[in-house]
C-alpha cells in the first residue's frame, strides 16, 4: 500500500502543514526515519530540532576534521553519516551539534588534544545521561565540575585526575580511566578508603593498572569471598562502615588483565541471575563470614563463661554448615564460590 | 425522540444508552449526524455544542454549520469518531515521541491520496481530533520508513538548500506593501 502510494502520490508537502501537525508527524517517526528526514535539508534540520522530536540511537563521533554520526540500532552501526555529507544541515560549533541530538546515545572526542576550552563546552553541553568518551590527551590542569556527573564516563587520559578527585566522590555512576599515574601507594589508600567510607563513592570505577601494581596486600587484609566464573575472578567483600548511608554495602573488587573494576552493589539486587543461586546469596555468605569471625575473636577472650563459650562454640559449627550448605569451599583459609 | 438526518451520508451504526445525536453541516452543505460520543472526540465541536447550549431536544433543529471542512473529509471524521467513541482514554504521551500501533480498520480508512489526507489533516487539526491526529500522523511518518535522505526529499517535497536559498533572497528582493 505504501509503496503503491509514493507512486501514485510523489510527494506529500510536509512543509506546507501548520506547523503544529509537521511536529506532530516528526514526534512520529522513529529515531532513524527521523535523522534521516533531518538530514535532508537545512531547513528540515532546524524544523526537526524545533519540534523537539527524540533523535535517539545515534552516536556522535568528533575526529580531528570531522565530526561523524553514527546511527546505531541494538549495538551495530546503522549507517554512518561524516561531515562532508551533511555539512548543509550540521551546525559548525561543537555545542550547537550536541544541541541538536541531545538524547544521543554516545559520544566520542577522538583528537589527540583538547583544549580547556573546548572541554568545557562538551562539559556545559553533553547530556549528563549518556556515555561521553573522551580519547584526547586532557591538559592537567582541568576541572570541571560535571567531570564525573556523566551516567557513564570514560577518560582514555586521565593523568589529570588526582587521587583526591577519586577520593572525595559521592554518589557517581560509572567512570572508567585508562592512561593515569597512580601509583601502588595511591591505589591501595583508593581501595581502604573505598571499603571504610560512609557514603557511596561510585557505582563503578575502571582504572588501569600501571606496571608493576598488585591489589592482593590489600585484599588479604579484607574479609572475602572469591568468586570465580569461568577466566573471571572477583572478591566480594563488605562495607566497613555502620552507617546506614551506603545503599550499596556490597563491593566487588576485580583483577581483569590490566585493569581493576570497582563496583558497589545494592544488597537487595545482585549482579546477575545465574543458572545456580549462589552467587545471589554472597551478600548471605558475607555475613555469616563477618558472624563467624566475630564469633572467633570471642571464642579468644579467657574471661569468657562456660555456657557462653558453649553457646557460641554451637553457633560457629551452625554457621559452619550453613555456609557449607551454600557449596562454599575454603582454600588455605579464604572462603570460594564457583558459578 | 427518533429524527431522521436530511442527508443520511453516514448513519450512526449503535446508539448504546444515550440517544443525543447532533447535526454537521460540511462547508459543502452536506449535513451528517453524530452521537454526542462521537462528537465529544472533537474538542472543537464539543466546545462549540457547550457554549451554543446544545441539548438533546434542540440538538437536531440546530445543525452545526463546520465552513472549513468538506463533505468527503467530514464522512472521514464521522466514521472516524464513531468508530471510536467508546476507546479509553489515551494516556499523554511523553518524551516527544508517539509510540502506538495503528489498527488495521483505521490504516484501511486513511488510504486515500496524498492530497486528501493533507486536507484531513488540515480538517483534524481544525477540529482538534488528537487520535485522529496521531493517527494520520503516523501515517505521513510511515512514508519514511528505510527511506534515504534524497528519497525523503521527493516523497515530502523538500526543496534542496539551495532552492531554499533561492526563495528566501527572492522573498527579500520583492517590494514590501509599501514598495
Amino acid at each position: 500500500m505504501e509503496v503503491q502510494r509514493e507512486i501514485n502520490n510523489p510527494s506529500f508537502c510536509l512543509l506546507h502543514l501548520p506547523f503544529v501537525a509537521m511536529k506532530h508527524v516528526l514526534q512520529c517517526m522513529d529515531s532513524t526515519d527521523l535523522l534521516r528526514t533531518a538530514f535532508v535539508s537545512k531547513r528540515m534540520g532546524r524544523y526537526t530540532k524545533l519540534a523537539n522530536a527524540r533523535i535517539d540511537l545515534i552516536e556522535i563521533e568528533f575526529t580531528n576534521n570531522r565530526s561523524t554520526i553514527n546511527l546505531i540500532d541494538f549495538g551495530c552501526l546503522v549507517e554512518s553519516y561524516k561531515k562532508k555529507d551533511i555539512m548543509h544541515v550540521l551546525p559548525k560549533k561543537t555545542e550547537e551539534i550536541l544541541k541538536m541530538f541531545q538524547h544521543y546515545q554516545k559520544l566520542i572526542y577522538k583528537p589527540k588534544t583538547i583544549s580547556t576550552n573546548v572541554l568545557n563546552k562538551i562539559m556545559d553541553s553533553a547530556n549528563i545521561h549518556r556515555f561521553l568518551n573522551i580519547a584526547a590527551e586532557i591538559p592537567k590542569d582541568f576541572n570541571h565540575k560535571n567531570k564525573f556527573k556523566f551516567d557513564q564516563v570514560q577518560y582514555q587520559d586521565a593523568t589529570w585526575v588526582k587521587l583526591e578527585d577519586i577520593l572525595s566522590m559521592e554518589n557517581v555512576g560509572r567512570v572508567q580511566f585508562n592512561r593515569n599515574n597512580f601509583t601502588q601507594n595511591q591505589i591501595n589508600t583508593l581501595l581502604k578508603h573505598w571499603v571504610a567510607s560512609d557514603i557511596d563513592m561510585f557505582y563503578r570505577i575502571i582504572l588501569d593498572l600501571n606496571d608493576g601494581i598488585e591489589i592482593t596486600e590489600v585484599l588479604e587484609e579484607l574479609l572475602t569471598v572469591q568468586c570465580r566464573s569461568g577466566a573471571m575472578t572477583s572478591y566480594f567483600t563488605l562495607a566497613k562502615t555502620t552507617a546506614n548511608t551506603r545503599e550499596r554495602p556490597i563491593l566487588v573488587i576485580c583483577r581483569h588483565g590490566r585493569f581493576m573494576i570497582l563496583t558497589g552493589w545494592r544488597s537487595d539486587k545482585l549482579l546477575m541471575k545465574g543458572p545456580d543461586d549462589i552467587y545471589d546469596k554472597t551478600y548471605i555468605i558475607l555475613k555469616f563470614l563477618k558472624r563467624k569471625e566475630e564469633i572467633k575473636a570471642e571464642l579468644e577472650r579467657n574471661d569468657l563463661e562456660l555456657a557462653t563459650r558453649r553457646r557460641l562454640g554451637e553457633e560457629e559449627k551452625k554457621l559452619v554448615a550453613e555456609i557449607e550448605e551454600m557449596n562454599v569451599v575454603f582454600e588455605n583459609g579464604q572462603a570460594v564460590v564457583s558459578i | 425522540m427518533s429524527v431522521e438526518p436530511e442527508v443520511p451520508i453516514v448513519q450512526v451504526e449503535e446508539v448504546r444508552e444515550n440517544p443525543v445525536l447532533y447535526k454537521i453541516i460540511s462547508s459543502d452543505n452536506h449535513v451528517f449526524t453524530i452521537s454526542e460520543h462521537a462528537v465529544k472526540l472533537s474538542k472543537t465541536l464539543w466546545d462549540l455544542i457547550t457554549n451554543l447550549g446544545l441539548t438533546a431536544e434542540n440538538a437536531l433543529d440546530n445543525p452545526i454549520p463546520v465552513e472549513n471542512v468538506n463533505g468527503k473529509n467530514m464522512e472521514t471524521i464521522v466514521q472516524f469518531c464513531e468508530r471510536h467513541k467508546y476507546d479509553e482514554e489515551e494516556p499523554e504521551y511523553t518524551n516527544y515521541i508517539r509510540e502506538f500501533v495503528l489498527p488495521e480498520w483505521d490504516r484501511q480508512l486513511l488510504s486515500i491520496d496524498n492530497e486528501e489526507l493533507f486536507q484531513l489533516i488540515l480538517a483534524t487539526n481544525y477540529l482538534d481530533i488528537q487520535k485522529l491526529m496521531d493517527y494520520c500522523c503516523r501515517v505521513i511518518g510511515d512514508m519514511a520508513k528505510d527511506k534515504t535522505p534524497e528519497e525523503l526529499r521527493i516523497i515530502y517535497g523538500i526543496p534542496t538548500d539551495a532552492e531554499d536559498d533561492a526563495l528566501e533572497r527572492s522573498a527579500s528582493d520583492s517590494p514590501g506593501p509599501s514598495g
